[in-house]
């Protein structure tokens, strides 16, 4: 499930890997609630026409997907089908989490009707990747660091790294006084790229020929941001333990 | 469909589960709780009395909806009497029927309904580690919840000739206006 502010971080996210780190737009897939540009509280395409809040440019994400559990593993059909030894594979799950608390989740809550997307699922989906260098998972939902070790686990990458917005008992927030951002995805990528999402350079790595960010850096300016939710509770996971020093691109 | 009556509404509720971010407080310590909802007939709205779960401290709980909401009609039947062994076939019954049907009405439908704001606690990073030191404080965050009732919801017992009970469904979706990223229910019984 998505509102307008988890839609506001995967056009981040959009941008920094495309325009940033030089992803190109192909090898992106985004899978947001039906497949299309709206929130889940949105009933018609009207907000999806208006601007990114971050520089007030339209928006320049191209949804490829449904935000399911059938949405994603189409998508990683795809992947896996030209993922190599050498790639670098990175996945970033931002939206609503929900836990039992009955030891078999967290879940991912996914289109349609807030169905669940078990943790077991997810990770047996991953699992099923064909052998490659590199994982690196983002999860900004509620409750998603009880995903870091199965992850972990399941990866079949000889390096993987994971940070999750909140403990497995805790939930994740907005931005203080700003429902346009999650907080720690927003930090996260904002450090990853160099650059905030109202293009101004990140104080240490924006600019060119800076040395960009390693994942455990903005994990650790993702926790400790001047502007952010002082109620996360953020974990990261890594194996091996030299796989924070992995960066994007 | 009939429609709910106030008094349908006005009776103790004996709260018997809830997710991990309802538990403390919508459960006293984790094991249960009772809610007991009285007419306010000055503000048209519900609101707790005598020991209140601490979600619903200063909740005021406002009747919404015409459609009375009914098991039968998302294929189930009544729900086994709670007990920890049958959490997992409630866990079920929430993901699989519950939630999507309560879900598929959020944006226009029409069940009936209480809604109200509750407060729940958030952020618990674990005992000793730095954010807790960072963030020793409690915080607290509103919610919005909705509550529905499904008479003959639940087995009084779990003989097959016993009586059924009216089983209370809480569910806290997440929100737009909420600072905060969880879906959470919690279940009870009358």
């Amino acid at each position: 499930m998505s509102f307008r502010r988890h839609i506001n971080g995967l056009e981040f996210c959009y941008r920094t890997l495309v325009e940033r780190l030089g992803f190109a737009t192909e090898d992106v897939h985004v899978l947001s609630y039906d497949g299309s540009l709206r929130s889940s509280r949105e009933p018609d395409e009207g907000a999806a026409s208006g601007r990114w809040p971050g520089d007030n440019t339209p928006y320049r994400l191209k949804i490829t997907g449904e935000g399911s559990r059938a949405g994603f593993r189409a998508a990683l059909a795809v992947i896996a089908r030209k993922l190599g030894p050498d790639d670098q594979l990175f996945i970033n799950t931002t939206g609503t989490g929900g836990n039992h608390g009955n030891g078999c989740g967290p879940d991912l809550i996914v289109y349609p009707h807030a169905r669940r997307y078990r943790r077991a699922e997810f990770c047996a989906d991953i699992a099923a990747l064909p052998a490659h260098r590199s994982l690196v998972v983002l999860m900004a939902q509620c409750f998603s660091g009880g995903f870091n070790q199965p992850v972990l686990t399941a990866s079949r990458a000889q390096s993987t790294f994971i940070a999750s917005a909140a403990a497995e008992t805790a939930p994740s927030f907005a931005l203080p006084d700003d429902l346009s951002w999650d907080s720690f995805q927003r930090n996260f990528i904002a450090a990853l790229g160099g650059y905030d999402v109202d293009g101004v350079a990140h104080s240490r790595t924006g600019g060119r020929g800076a040395r960009p960010f390693t994942v455990g850096e903005a994990f650790e300016y993702a926790m400790r941001a001047p502007v952010r939710s002082p109620y996360d509770s953020p974990e990261f996971a890594a194996r091996p333990a030299a796989a924070v020093n992995l960066t994007l691109g | 469909m009939n429609q709910l009556a106030d008094n349908d509404w006005a009776r103790r509720w004996n709260l018997v589960r809830a997710d991990t971010n309802l538990r403390k407080d919508v459960l006293h310590k984790g094991a249960g709780s009772v809610l007991e909802l009285k007419f306010d007939a000055n503000i048209e709205s519900f609101v707790p009395v005598g020991d209140i779960p601490p979600a619903f401290l200063n909740a005021t709980l406002k009747p919404r909806g015409r459609v009375a909401p009914d098991l039968e009609s998302i294929g189930l039947h009544p729900l086994p009497t709670y007990s920890s062994e049958h959490e997992p076939h409630y866990v079920k019954v929430l993901d699989d029927f519950l939630i999507p049907y309560l879900q598929a009405d959020l944006l226009n439908g029409d069940l009936q309904r209480l809604e109200a704001v509750i407060r729940i606690q958030c952020g618990w990073p674990k005992a000793g580690s730095r954010l807790a030191q960072l963030n020793p404080d409690l915080h607290f965050v509103n919610v919005d919840a909705r509550i529905y009732q499904f008479k003959n919801g639940m087995r009084q017992s779990d003989s097959a000739t016993s009586g059924n009970s009216t089983l209370l469904v809480i569910w806290a979706p997440d929100a737009p206006r909420q600072p905060v990223n969880s879906d959470g229910s919690a279940m009870g019984v009358s």
